[in-house]
């Protein structure tokens, strides 16, 4: 039994980083680490007083704290991304995002004068509405208005990269640059038309590593790539408008 | 705009925040040791999930209550990962506050179960 327990540990390590999972990112990445230690720390505790016995009670103790402690961050988290977006929305896109949600509404309303398919295609709708929100709450890519690209490295280099959970990523904002023409502030960046992807003389936000600002650049600080939300379109990456400004502010930039 | 931040405002403050702040009373402390101290003090009845635990300290960063303080000292490998919270001025004041406000409550409630004498009983 005791040439089982270092797997033992393990596996219960593994599970418990597994059960993280359950947590929003922007959570995990800032306490993630430390909690996994702090259980692996647990687990030696319970194994050298009590066995593996111990450490299943471990583990178990830790799904229920787990199955307590996520959804509140998850109702947090949710209700700021709903902020957020309230800045973002136009009316078109407003439409686009809940015409299936209405329609689906619509349908009950003739299924339940009508006829049960109408109703059942109305629930489908419904679910999938509602699908579509938790997971743009999740970050899933789901295409909105006011997008900012992001590029990285020099200025020709291509646009196509990703960024790794828990990376800290450095905003630069040209300040002056009589050559590109320059960017005051941050916010005339964030008004760039939907679709503009910087390579016919727009030049948003510098952003991600090296961590010295190019000439003509200034730093303005770092923001946890986890607070922003990012969007693929073709070769350019975007991040959200509502998600950078709710970084900005809260890094008082 | 803001409603200002008085240490009532923040009462009664739940039970893993309580035991954090009066753990963290004694000194600057990482999760685990904070883990450790409640459940030394309440003899094992009180154990913090990790889970409880970092949401915990996360309220009460965001609220000001405590802060962090960096990695371990004098430390390297996974003791570099901890990190090092302290109570911050106002969290001490807000939990001599909500100790203030229990203490009251027990002395009410005893006097109720006739436990401590009231000012006209003997």
């Amino acid at each position: 039994m005791r040439q089982a327990s270092p797997a033992a540990l393990r596996l219960s390590v593994w599970a418990y980083a597994h059960l993280l999972r359950a947590y929003p990112a922007s959570f995990r990445a800032e306490f993630g680490g430390e909690m996994a230690l702090l259980f692996s720390d647990c687990c030696w505790e319970e194994w050298r007083s009590a066995g593996p016995a111990g450490v299943c009670r471990l583990l178990a103790r830790a799904a229920l704290d787990t199955l307590v402690s996520a959804p509140p961050l998850w109702a947090e988290r949710l209700e700021e991304t709903m902020k957020g977006h309230s800045a973002d929305r136009q009316w078109g896109f407003w439409l686009a995002d809940h015409g299936l949600a209405m329609g689906g509404l619509a349908l009950l309303a003739v299924g339940a004068a009508t006829s049960w398919w109408a109703m059942s295609l109305g629930w489908a709708a419904l679910a999938i509405a509602f699908f579509a929100w938790v997971a743009e709450a999740d970050g899933f890519a789901v295409p909105r208005p006011g997008r900012v690209a992001i590029r990285r490295g020099g200025f020709d280099i291509p646009l196509a990269f990703k960024v790794r959970r828990g990376e800290r990523v450095l905003l630069f904002v040209c300040e002056e640059d009589p050559e590109r023409g320059g960017w005051s502030d941050v916010y005339t960046v964030l008004d760039q038309p939907k679709g503009t992807d910087g390579s016919d003389g727009f030049e948003p936000l510098y952003c991600l590593p090296p961590a010295t600002p190019p000439s003509g650049w200034s730093l303005r600080g770092r923001v946890p790539v986890d607070d922003l939300r990012f969007e693929h379109h073709e070769r350019v990456v975007y991040v959200t408008r509502g998600s950078l400004e709710r970084s900005l502010s809260a890094a008082g930039m | 705009m803001d409603s200002p931040r008085t240490p009532g405002s923040f009462l009664p403050l739940p039970d893993a925040e309580l035991e954090i702040l009066i753990a963290l009373a004694d000194g600057e402390s990482h999760g685990y040791a904070i883990m450790r101290a409640v459940a030394e003090r309440t003899e094992g009845r009180r154990r913090l999930g990790p889970g409880t635990l970092y949401t915990a300290l996360k309220r009460l960063l965001a609220a000001r209550l405590i802060e962090e303080v960096g990695a371990s000292r004098d430390a390297g490998g996974e003791e570099a990962r901890r990190r090092l919270y302290r109570l911050s001025h106002f969290g001490s004041r807000v939990l001599a506050a909500e100790l203030d406000r229990l203490s009251t409550l027990v002395r009410h409630g005893r006097r109720r179960l006739h436990l401590l004498p009231s000012g006209g009983r003997s």
